[in-house]
């Protein structure tokens, strides 16, 4: 009785997960995968006759160099948040008093809607937005600046998006770490430079690399930053794909690039790992 | 009167406003074992991360060789830190955390390996560069540690109760390894531990210590033989303590109350009488007891016989209801029954006076 018991148990605890994993992930992907290898037809819909074109036109300058910007955006942004993030999460784990303040203001923007805060970003940005109204009431410029719709206003909108999502796991590898191996390597005669390098780096290893990766995959497909920021002028694998589907009514070939976007990603996660960890510490995912 | 190499002057440390050091000085010899022994509590760790550069004395200063170093940086003083769960590095293998301290220093690589091959053979783990710290059992680690704490030929080495994580057996073996290390390489050894067993077997020198304070400072055999106070009595060995009255002092003896009579006690190590009270201590091993009435004895019942191991341990009550614990090691000896009514006695040599601390 007790086994049939356990056995329902399982079955009713596993199902719920499976189910979701079965509707919401895999069979939209294998679709994905499906209509990546059909054609669009006129008029837009998609017309079941199996090619690879849809693959073979990405070999095109014009797409290659819109999958290496969304690469080197996402590194950029990988490598600010973390070069930002690891002193503000080094020093937040130093001030155990407000602790709870400081988690609470990283937390606190995801309260708002991201689209709504990169709206924020606009409201500042833009060429009659705060910046150049204060700077062009004190004097300082003559003529407003142009600093939307370029790649440097993507950069602050990714790297603000994605600050929490590097300072998190930052936060609890460098809080985790034993603070006597800091001691022993000053003991032992290191300098605080020397102690951060030789220790306090290799051993929060997992949440830089976590912070990594939580940053960088989901910094190589945002379209709506680059959308919002960008405008015309910037041009990433998000938005292609999102024009592909929205404006240019080819999903066919918006499939075929998700599907790649997909492998870059995961391709660059296995280097990731391989590179910096052999043991990875899974607990700070 | 040999070197003094470390000489510790008022320290007194405030952690926010709770005084952990009260005041403490102490003088430290080239080449001595010095144990700080107490319970839990009592300072003794924070002293000796003052000593080695870890915390900063509220007011006091460290001279080490006659420097101030009280606000020097533990990177730039030539002590090092055995620590109590040896934070070994785990992503270095043991070579590597051995050669720490020479590659920081840029020691060529030749060098680095020779030391280190050097330190692995006297800490006895020839063969074990290449292990990964996980994989070491406690005592490997701990032999690790010391290694890695000594290849910088330190001037002193702390020792952050570094037994506590072994089993009986192994602490044992490595108390004699440590004496016999610390004893061929002559470099002072500073202790930390509440084990007193630990610090009576291996030390010179033990300091006792009790909330903030050094109460006493001796040789394992004053420490033992001639506790000054009663929580040095208490603390080390097991001990019964007697209330007592001073009646007399002069050149040789003490006279004091013993029961209904007065007795003379050799004057050992009593020095402060006039306001605290008084005990009379006396080991279980020195008490004996008997049917007949002694001359100078106390009445007691025994309460209980316990058998443990080489000891037999027994329990009897004086009149004025205290518990008086006795220790026989002659265990053949026919034992009288539990709630029979004798007399308790002892030399008046094997006592010391004690005064509350």
């Amino acid at each position: 009785m007790k086994n049939i018991k356990n056995n329902i148990l399982k079955v009713l605890t596993v199902f719920p997960i499976s189910f979701w994993m079965l509707f919401f992930v895999a069979i939209p992907l294998l679709y994905i995968v499906f209509i990546s290898f059909m054609q669009r037809g006129d008029d837009g819909t998609i017309v079941y006759i199996s090619t690879i074109s849809n693959y073979t036109r990405m070999a095109r300058p014009l797409y290659i160099k819109v999958f290496l910007d969304s690469i080197v955006v996402a590194f950029i942004t990988t490598l600010c948040t973390l070069l930002f993030g690891y002193p503000f999460a080094y020093f937040a784990t130093k001030i155990k008093k407000y602790k709870i303040l400081i988690m609470l203001l990283i937390m606190a923007p995801f309260l708002t809607n991201s689209l709504i805060r990169t709206y924020g970003w606009i409201v500042i940005l833009s060429t009659n937005g705060i910046i150049n109204h204060a700077l062009l009431i004190t004097g300082i410029i003559k003529e407003p600046l142009k600093m939307l719709y370029s790649y440097g206003a993507v950069m602050i909108g990714m790297i603000y998006t994605m600050f929490p999502f590097m300072v998190l796991p930052l936060y609890n590898s460098i809080d985790k770490m034993d603070k006597a191996y800091i001691e022993a390597a000053k003991d032992l005669g290191a300098s605080r430079w020397k102690t951060f390098r030789t220790v306090t780096v290799p051993l929060t290893m997992p949440g830089i690399v976590a912070g990594c990766i939580l940053v960088f995959v989901p910094s190589v497909g945002l379209f709506f930053i680059p959308d919002l920021m960008g405008g015309s002028n910037v041009m990433l694998i998000g938005n292609l794909i999102e024009n592909q589907f929205m404006e240019a009514n080819d999903w066919p070939f918006g499939a075929a690039l998700s599907i790649v976007m997909i492998f870059i990603s995961l391709i660059l996660i296995l280097v990731y790992v391989k590179m910096v960890g052999k043991k990875l510490d899974a607990e700070v995912f | 009167m040999s070197e003094i190499i470390l000489e510790i002057d008022n320290i007194i440390k405030k952690f926010e406003n709770q005084e952990v050091i009260k005041n403490i000085s102490l003088a430290i010899n080239k080449g001595e074992f010095l144990t700080l022994l107490g319970p839990s509590g009592c300072g003794k760790t924070t002293t000796l991360r003052i000593i080695a550069g870890f915390e900063k004395p509220t007011s006091g200063s460290v001279l080490l060789e006659g420097k101030h170093v009280e606000n020097k940086q533990p990177n730039e003083r030539n002590v090092n830190t055995v620590f109590q769960n040896y934070a070994l590095f785990p992503h270095m293998n043991v070579f590597e955390n051995i050669a720490y301290a020479l590659k920081i220093r840029k020691v060529n690589k030749i060098e680095i390996k020779k030391r280190v091959k050097e330190m692995l053979s006297l800490v006895q783990l020839e063969g074990y560069e290449k292990r990964k710290i996980d994989g070491l059992s406690g005592g490997q680690k701990q032999r690790v540690a010391i290694g890695r704490a000594l290849i910088n030929k330190p001037k002193i080495l702390l020792l952050d109760e570094p037994l506590g994580a072994l089993d009986l057996k192994l602490r044992k073996q490595m108390q004699v390894e440590l004496k016999k290390l610390q004893k061929k390489l002559q470099i002072t050894f500073v202790y930390v531990t509440h084990d007193q067993e630990e610090a009576l077997n291996m030390s010179d020198r033990i300091a006792v210590m009790n909330e903030g304070i050094i109460e006493q400072i001796g040789n394992p055999e004053d420490i033992y033989e001639r506790p000054k106070t009663k929580f040095v009595a208490g603390f080390i060995g097991e001990s019964n303590l007697i209330k007592t009255k001073i009646k007399k002092i002069d050149d040789e003896k003490i006279c004091v109350q013993f029961g209904e009579h007065e007795m003379n006690v050799n004057y050992k190590n009593y020095d402060n009488f006039k306001t605290k009270e008084s005990y009379i201590l006396i080991r279980p091993e020195n008490i004996k007891y008997t049917r007949e009435k002694p001359l100078l004895g106390l009445k007691a019942i025994i309460k209980e016989h316990s058998y443990i191991g080489s000891i037999i341990k027994t329990t009897m009550e004086i009149e004025s209801g205290q518990e008086i614990i006795v220790c026989d090691y002659d265990k053949k000896k026919d034992l009288v029954g539990v709630g029979s009514e004798v007399w308790m006695y002892f030399e008046p040599e094997d006592v010391v006076i004690v005064e509350e601390g």
